[in-house]
């Protein structure tokens, strides 16, 4: 943890920011042949109309979501970086769910279909914990590479024995009508997911600073022996936060689908997965911090989308844009957490021995 | 080297670290700079060996001296070996430019040879014993052949023998016409091996003396700026004591005020049993190997109620796993441990302490306490279950117990702060105070008075006084003999893995023990098989009934 004022910290967050909005603006400037226009576009866009506003604010609920996966599992020391994989797995298996259910009643199918999704995240996540617990395996390593391996395979059953015959696209079949979560802000993506995940991060919170749980919790991702030392079981402290992270990623992968696309798209997750790690990152791992990064990102998402369809803007310059204030963030945010530390090998104080 | 007019503060904390300090280190001397905790001595060191640069004064040496500073608690690399962290920097090269490692292996045992520090040069940092870090780290500061070379406590971690050694170089040192400086409190070995002694207190020089003009007595009032003297008679076996000449003389917390303090703060988890015939700890044939080297050997130990039993040795002879195994952290590969006379479900700290056993351990740093964490998150760590209400945590209820327990014991902290802003005085008693509101009926002391100044240790060594006297049954594991010698009423040292002898009455000598830590059998010796060390001492109090099985060999 960083010893400096919090206030302090802020404030270098917000330092990063503004540095790295300055460097955007002058990419842009040297970049575009219409920079006023893409710069317009960029920044304002996404507040012009419902549409825009809408699409943005559902970017960021599902990036809220997984941005609480990750660091919900942060908090406890333990790392899930399989993300990606888990989303796109659970939505694949929800959609087929909505599909096999689709003659049941909304209000029986659905919380079905979203159930399997949320319990195919948790086992794969969850996999990765009790492979620590058992034989001490790094769950970072195992989460990445199990996730890594389910996605080709979800892309072979999606081109394949799953596709819609009746579609151009890489899809499966799109999930029944009455299973589609209404929309909001029409005619915009936005659903009710939002809410969902702000009923999350405030649970969240609540379970993580208020409750005796929580305190094992975070005891155990801020001193893994200490709270061993204390009684504390942190055993269940490795596998259950993978399996609540997971969870989480299940469960966005199946709003996904039954808000926004309908259906399991090819490579339609488009890092979700991964900036919800940049998003955990830059929340501090904090559940309330969630909001601010994500709502930055689908900020920046949305308005790297509407400038490339108004202007002669890139998809790669909006990556870029995103990838050097994710940078400066992180910069001011890394040296201080424990990733940071597990990266780089750690040197520390002088002990007798590891506990394991 | 001189120092002049040295002042320091951190704006951090705002805190003047020195105040105006002028000091003369003499080449062919060995200084100490003595003083409690926080009087300053380290920071004075850090800016004489240039490791601070913003302070007011003057530092003056030659031009071409070099000052090394070993610092407490040496830091490693801890996958690297020794020799590739002492030589980061000072690289010997090939002709060709590569690193020769040959050159800094056999550099390096020849120095460590030349002191017979026990320091292998092509071993991992982290297999390190605590002690042996520090004489590697010692190396490391002579591998740059210093003109001055600071310690910074470096005995603390050091058994009698290690402390001999380290002693020996300094005088060879100083024999070579170098200036050694040693920072400590403890007075002992400032008689022993210092030529000039300086003593600071709350940043101020309080008095600058030669070694052979002086008394521990004179030294310690001027330290702790209150009269200090011998005293053995409320004291067990006589230690120094405090005598302030007014009421109240040390912590506000007497021994009434801790009794109904604790009742407020919680109602006790535990019986302290009445009987104090069967033991409340007990381990009988354990053994502990690691990969293939037997570290703990077939080892027998009772402990019963009221008693204060220490386990001391050099502490590369098992002192760290058996504090692994009295705690409940390691499990034993054969053997068993009980508690209270039950078997522990499993071998975990907390299956430990569900059986009544309260444990304050060496590593206070990364075991004891969560640094980042306020400090009434450590407080609470043991009675957290209470603070549940539907599974909320009910922080009001929890702050007014550690507001209790903060009176309770004296500790200076503001309970929302990070644990790290604390001093290690401080630090201690947040551990002492959770681990005692249990109401165990066993407690594990492991090396409580480490790197505290006589005052912390002090009160430290009052509550396990008191403790034993409400019946509580104490093991204190410690390399200091005086600590040991001071408190215990039974005493195992510890060879090799082995309980070498466990000493009573009388037997409890400096000298013996000594001998003991270093596997030489005394001359003198009576009774007491190896091995066996539950055999009841305290008189007409417990009948001997085990004393004549002897277990093991």
């Amino acid at each position: 943890m960083s010893r400096s004022q919090p206030e302090s910290r802020v404030l270098v967050t917000i330092a990063a920011i503004g540095g790295a909005l300055a460097l955007t603006v002058l990419l842009l400037t040297f970049v575009s042949s219409t920079p006023q226009a893409a710069l317009r576009a960029f920044f304002l866009g996404p507040f012009s109309n419902r549409y825009y506003l809408g699409n943005m604010l559902n970017i960021f609920s599902t990036l809220a979501i997984t941005g609480l996966g990750m660091a919900i599992a942060f908090r406890a020391g333990v790392f899930n970086l399989g993300g990606e994989g888990q989303l796109y797995v659970s939505a694949l298996t929800a959609t087929m769910t909505g599909l096999a259910l689709a003659s049941l009643p909304v209000m029986l199918g659905l919380p079905i279909a979203l159930s399997v999704g949320i319990l195919t995240g948790a086992v794969i996540a969850g996999l990765s914990g009790v492979f620590r617990y058992l034989w001490d395996t790094d769950e970072l390593i195992t989460s990445f590479l199990i996730a890594s391996a389910c996605i080709p395979i979800v892309d072979y059953l999606i081109v394949g024995p799953l596709k819609d015959q009746a579609s151009n696209l890489l899809t499966t079949e799109r999930v029944p009508e009455a299973f589609r979560l209404p929309r909001l802000l029409a005619p915009s993506q936005l659903n009710p997911t939002l809410i969902i995940a702000l009923l999350l991060l405030v649970v969240a919170y609540i379970a993580l600073f208020r409750t005796v749980r929580g305190y094992e919790w975070r005891l155990s991702g801020l001193n893994r022996q200490f709270a061993r030392y204390g009684g504390i079981h942190t055993g269940v402290y490795i596998i259950v936060p993978m399996v609540v992270s997971g969870a989480l990623h299940g469960l966005a992968g199946g709003l996904f689908v039954f808000g926004t696309h309908y259906a399991t798209l090819v490579g339609f997750t488009a890092g979700l997965g991964w900036n919800g790690i940049a998003v955990a990152l830059i929340a501090k791992r904090h559940p309330l911090g969630v909001i601010p990064a994500a709502a930055a990102f689908a900020y920046l998402e949305s308005g790297a989308h509407i400038a490339m369809l108004h202007t002669d803007f890139t998809f790669e310059l909006g990556t870029i844009i995103r990838a050097v204030i994710f940078l400066f963030v992180t910069a001011t945010v890394l040296p201080h957490s424990d990733i940071a530390a597990r990266m780089s090998g750690r040197v520390r104080p002088f002990s007798r021995k590891r506990q394991t | 080297m001189d120092l002049r007019h040295i002042t320091k503060r951190y704006p951090e904390n705002d805190v003047l670290a020195v105040r105006d300090v002028s000091l003369e280190l003499r080449s062919g001397e060995i200084h100490a700079l003595i003083g409690e905790n926080g009087a300053g001595k380290s920071t004075l060191m850090k800016i004489a060996a240039g490791l601070l640069s913003s302070y007011d004064g003057e530092v003056r040496s030659r031009a071409t001296d070099v000052c090394r500073l070993v610092q407490q608690h040496p830091q490693f690399i801890p996958h690297h070996q020794v020799w590739e962290n002492l030589f980061l920097g000072i690289e010997p090269r090939t002709r060709w430019g590569l690193l020769n490692q040959e050159a800094a292996v056999r550099d390096f045992s020849a120095l460590a040879g030349r002191y017979a520090f026990p320091v292998e040069p092509r071993m991992r940092a982290e297999g390190l014993s605590a002690a042996q870090a520090q004489l590697a780290a010692i190396l490391g500061a002579l591998l740059h052949n210093p003109d001055t070379l600071i310690l910074d406590e470096p005995t603390a971690p050091c058994s009698d023998h290690e402390t001999a050694l380290v002693f020996e170089m300094m005088r060879s040192l100083r024999d070579d016409g170098r200036a050694v400086v040693l920072i400590t409190h403890k007075l002992r070995e400032v008689m022993e091996v210092s030529d000039r002694i300086t003593v600071m207190r709350h940043g101020r020089v309080v008095g600058s003396l030669l070694t052979a003009d002086t008394t521990p007595n004179e030294l310690s009032s001027l330290m702790i700026g209150e009269d200090y003297q011998h005293s053995s008679s409320d004291r067990r076996f006589g230690v120094l004591r405090i005598d302030s000449g007014t009421a109240g003389r040390r912590s506000p917390v007497e021994k009434q005020d801790l009794e109904t303090a604790t009742a407020q703060t919680s109602p006790p988890n535990f019986q302290i049993p009445e009987s104090r015939a069967d033991p409340v700890f007990e381990l009988r044939e354990v053994s502990l190997v690691r990969r293939g080297r037997t570290l703990l050997e077939r080892l027998n130990l009772k402990l019963y109620p009221g008693e204060i039993l220490g386990v001391t040795g050099i502490r590369e002879n098992g002192l760290e796993y058996i504090e692994d195994i009295l705690s409940g952290s390691t499990e034993p590969n054969s053997g068993e441990v009980r508690i209270q006379g039950s078997r522990p479900s499993r071998y975990t700290p907390r299956a430990f302490r569900k059986l009544g056993l309260a444990y304050i351990p060496t590593d206070r740093l990364m075991r004891g306490a969560s640094l980042s964490s306020s400090v009434e998150d450590n407080m609470i760590l043991l009675d957290r279950k209470r603070f549940g209400r539907a599974g909320l945590l009910n922080r009001r209820a929890s702050a007014h117990f550690s507001s209790a327990l903060q009176q309770k014991f004296g500790i200076t902290a503001v309970l929302g702060n990070p644990m790290h802003t604390l001093s290690g005085g401080n630090m201690q008693k947040v551990i002492l105070s959770r681990e005692l509101s249990q109401h165990s009926p066993v407690v594990v002391f492991s090396e409580p008075s480490w790197g505290l100044d006589f005052r912390s240790s002090e009160r430290i060594h009052d509550e396990i006084l008191r403790l034993s006297e409400t019946g509580v049954g104490i093991i204190l594991i410690s390399s200091d003999i005086d600590e040991i010698l001071s408190l215990c009423d039974r005493i195992v040292v510890m060879y090799k893995g082995n309980f070498a002898r466990t000493l009573h009455g009388d037997e409890r000598v400096r000298d013996t023990i000594g001998e003991l830590m270093l596997g030489i059998e005394p001359e003198h010796s009576q009774s007491g098989a190896p091995g066996e060390a539950g055999v009841p001492q305290a008189p007409g109090e417990i009948e001997s009934k085990d004393s004549a099985k002897g277990y093991g060999q």
